[in-house]
């Protein structure tokens, strides 16, 4: 037997050794950073699993969360109404392969930290969802690139409604077609309960263009009904952006308001009890013709009066609308309003108002205002003017001025202002306000401000900041950076100061030696 | 380590006397040594091939044969290997890392010569392999920023090999009148253990402001225990 055929190749083998397997040449990425209350949810680009990275005050851990199921693949992932605070995660999932006819399009929700799962089928994909403000149901529908998943039959009215308080079941969820005759649904409103007749209604809106679907979700079989809200020939494109609903007042009924950019209307639905009709209650159209296109409005009730306050970036004005007699008071304005909220304090109700690229934000009391309509309006100049505004809370407003070279905080209780002035390029749309501090992070700098003393002051970090996030419930805030093993700089939010910083490093590659079975 | 040298030699030497009479005579050997490590996790790093190229020498001293036949060799290793990868975990960018392995071993020969020039030969040892691994993030970054990864381990090693030897004829060197000198070669395969060490280094670099860290992050265990191939040229003196 001639060795040499045997020696020669294993002489060949141990001399070069093996080939690398190419355990580290696909990389670690990390995608779609969501903010939970413990910490932030990323997906492995890879293996399309969900880490959870829990965030401590003195450190942060991996944790695997959740992994789609083999010939799944994740299609989006989210928070419910409570954002960064949410407690619950949830993620829609859909067949890699289309034959893969047992695995079905789904819902499923995980709750943090442990990473129980409750899975919802809902056979589309849908790529819009809405959620109820209590977070108790969850709408899926179709937006408008829906169409272009689908590989069969699309139907753009078909929803699934999730009851996230019940466990999945053969109607939980709920999948049906709404009649909005074929248009795609362009929004959904949740409105608050109210009472129709002697019903507890509580009413969600389908919006679409001149339509509107109400349906009961207090009703089982979430009966609903249609309201038109201009005629077939009317070309204007008519989508309501602000809905609101107000019970019996007097002598008005339970009416919704809405508004749309496309149409100078307001529109007033009344609500009335129709026991004879299968949803059992019906709506009334009445026209309130604003004469401008009303970008926002707030429905006031003083007394035996119902008011609309109405403002439109197309007229230097604010009209209250009187709704039983249609009457309208014009209070002049430098420049359009835009945007418009209310505010409760100490000294009473008001109406909070500003519009881009004006010099103002106007206050107006709502005590009494049938009587006195606006003669109280109040406001606070703003020198460098208004390019857009975030609202803090109640109390507090960040305004970024046209002017360039700062921000301003806007205190409405004192109605004072303090200009913050940098050089630096600050997230400020970003900002978080946390107690009495105001968060603002750069490229390498976390600034702090406190409010009430009015001191600015800064933390410099050793690395460029990628994402800053603050965790008000365990009092951490994170500055995350790009460097490829994973690393955070965690501090303390009452004492934002480099001594009390803590360098988080390595939590992407913890284990990344053991090979992927054995990673965390 | 001085202690575990003088540990070794004391057994070879001490151990001698003690022996059936023995053609006495000490023995260097300059060795090359690949190693195909068996764990894949060693790719981190040694990024274009799952091998370590090991050089150093070996000291022995022949202490005793059976019948002229079947000669017992003690002797002492040492063997120095270095390694260096480039692992792109991350889209964002990798590392530079590099692995330092020193081996001290001791153990025992047993040689048998078929003819005066070819012989064979099967051997077994222990020892500590100390090991050294560094790491540096290949990213451009601020200066205060700790890009340095390192740490070092001592553990084990149990390793066996078997090989064939080569030498001058000793009749040869005899009518050419030469004492007590002999030249060789040898060639073996065999297997080393070493104990299943892990990379958990410490952060360092960055500059006098950085902000101090001592935590560590633990990148996982991984095993250098391989199948090794020699190569070596020996000297045999007295």
């Amino acid at each position: 037997m001639n060795y040499r055929y045997i020696m020669v190749p294993l002489l060949c083998w141990v001399l070069a050794g093996c080939e690398t397997t190419g355990l580290f040449d696909d990389g670690i990425t990390y995608t779609g950073k969501v903010q939970v209350r413990q910490g932030i949810v990323m997906m492995d680009a890879l293996t399309e699993r969900l880490d959870l990275f829990t965030v401590r005050a003195d450190s942060i851990s991996r944790d695997v969360l959740y992994a789609p199921e083999e010939g799944e693949q994740i299609y989006d992932v989210f928070t419910g109404p409570l954002g960064s605070d949410s407690t619950t995660l949830f993620t829609l999932t859909y067949p890699v392969e289309d034959r893969q006819s047992d695995i079905l399009a789904s819902l499923t929700s995980i709750v943090l930290p442990g990473g129980t799962t409750a899975r919802y089928e809902t056979g589309s994909l849908f790529g819009e969802y809405r959620f109820s403000p209590d977070g108790r149901f969850l709408v899926l529908y179709h937006g408008m690139d829906d169409m272009s998943y689908s590989t069969s039959l699309f139907n753009p009215n078909e929803i699934a409604i999730i009851d996230l308080a019940a466990a999945p079941s053969e109607t939980n969820p709920t999948i049906r077609s709404i009649d909005i005759q074929g248009h795609t649904i362009e929004d959904i409103f949740f409105l608050d309960p109210v009472a129709v007749g002697a019903v507890q209604r509580r009413l969600v809106a389908f919006v679409t263009d001149g339509l509107i679907q109400l349906a009961d979700f207090a009703d089982p079989d979430y009966s609903s009904i249609t309201v038109r809200l201009k005629t077939l020939t009317d070309q204007r494109a008519i989508v309501v952006s602000h809905m609101d609903v107000r019970g019996a007042w007097g002598t008005f009924g339970p009416r919704i308001f809405a508004i749309a950019p496309g149409a100078t209307e307001i529109y007033d639905i009344e609500l009335v009890d129709a026991p004879d009709r299968a949803a059992g209650f019906d709506a009334s159209l009445n026209l309130l013709d604003a004469g401008f296109r009303p970008d926002d409005f707030a429905v006031v009730e003083d007394g035996t009066s119902l008011l609309l306050v109405v403002v439109s970036g197309s007229v230097s004005a604010i009209t209250i609308f009187e709704v039983d007699t249609s009457a309208a008071t014009t209070i002049l304005t430098e420049g359009g309003l835009t945007t418009l909220f209310r505010r409760d304090h100490i000294g009473g109700p008001e109406l909070v108002m500003y519009g881009d690229y004006t010099n103002r934000i106007y206050l107006l009391p709502l005590t009494d205002i049938a009587r006195h309509m606006g003669d109280d309006l109040d406001s606070i100049y703003v020198p460098d003017g208004i390019e857009s505004i975030s609202v803090l809370d109640d109390d507090r407003l960040l305004v970024h001025p046209y002017s360039g070279g700062g921000i301003i905080m806007a205190d409405l209780r004192s109605r004072g202002l303090t200009h913050l002035y940098y050089t630096d390029s600050y997230s400020w749309g970003n900002a978080v306000l946390h107690d009495d501090t105001l968060f603002l992070s750069s490229e390498s700098r976390i600034s702090f401000l406190n409010i009430s003393a009015g001191q600015p002051m800064e933390l410099v970090l050793d690395e460029p900041i990628t994402n800053f996030y603050v965790f008000a419930h365990s009092g951490v805030g994170m500055a995350l950076h790009s460097t490829p093993t994973g690393r955070a700089t965690l501090f303390p939010l009452d004492n934002p100061t480099r001594q009390a910083c803590l360098i988080a490093d390595g939590f992407y590659v913890k284990g990344i030696l053991n090979g992927e079975e054995e990673q965390p | 380590m001085k202690r575990i040298i003088f540990v070794l030699l004391s057994i070879a030497l001490f151990s001698a006397p003690g022996f059936a009479r023995a053609d006495r005579h000490l023995e260097l050997t300059l060795d090359v040594t690949p190693t195909a490590v068996l764990d894949d996790s060693f790719e981190f790093f040694a990024s274009s091939r799952l091998a370590m190229d090991s050089y150093g020498a070996d000291v022995r001293f022949e202490v005793a044969d059976v019948k002229d036949a079947l000669h017992i060799l003690p002797f002492i290793s040492y063997r120095y290997a270095k390694e260096s990868g480039y692992p792109e975990f991350a889209d964002n960018g990798a590392m530079n890392t590099d692995i330092r392995v020193r081996d001290l071993t001791g153990g025992v020969r047993l040689r048998g010569w078929f003819l005066p020039w070819l012989g064979a030969f099967g051997q077994a040892s222990a020892g500590a392999t100390f090991i050294d691994m560094h790491g540096e993030l290949d990213q451009l970054g601020n200066e205060g920023m700790k890009d340095t990864y390192a740490a070092k381990k001592t553990k084990w090693n149990l390793g066996a090999s078997f090989g064939a030897e080569f030498r001058i004829s000793p009749n040869y060197l005899k009518r050419k009148k030469i004492r007590n000198f002999n030249v060789g070669g040898e060639i073996g395969f065999g297997f080393i253990k070493r104990g299943r060490t892990n990379f958990k280094p410490s952060l360092s670099g960055g500059d006098e402001y950085s902000i101090e860290s001592d935590r560590t992050v633990n990148f996982g265990d991984f095993d250098l225990s391989g199948i090794t191939f020699n190569l070596g040229l020996t000297f045999s003196f007295f």
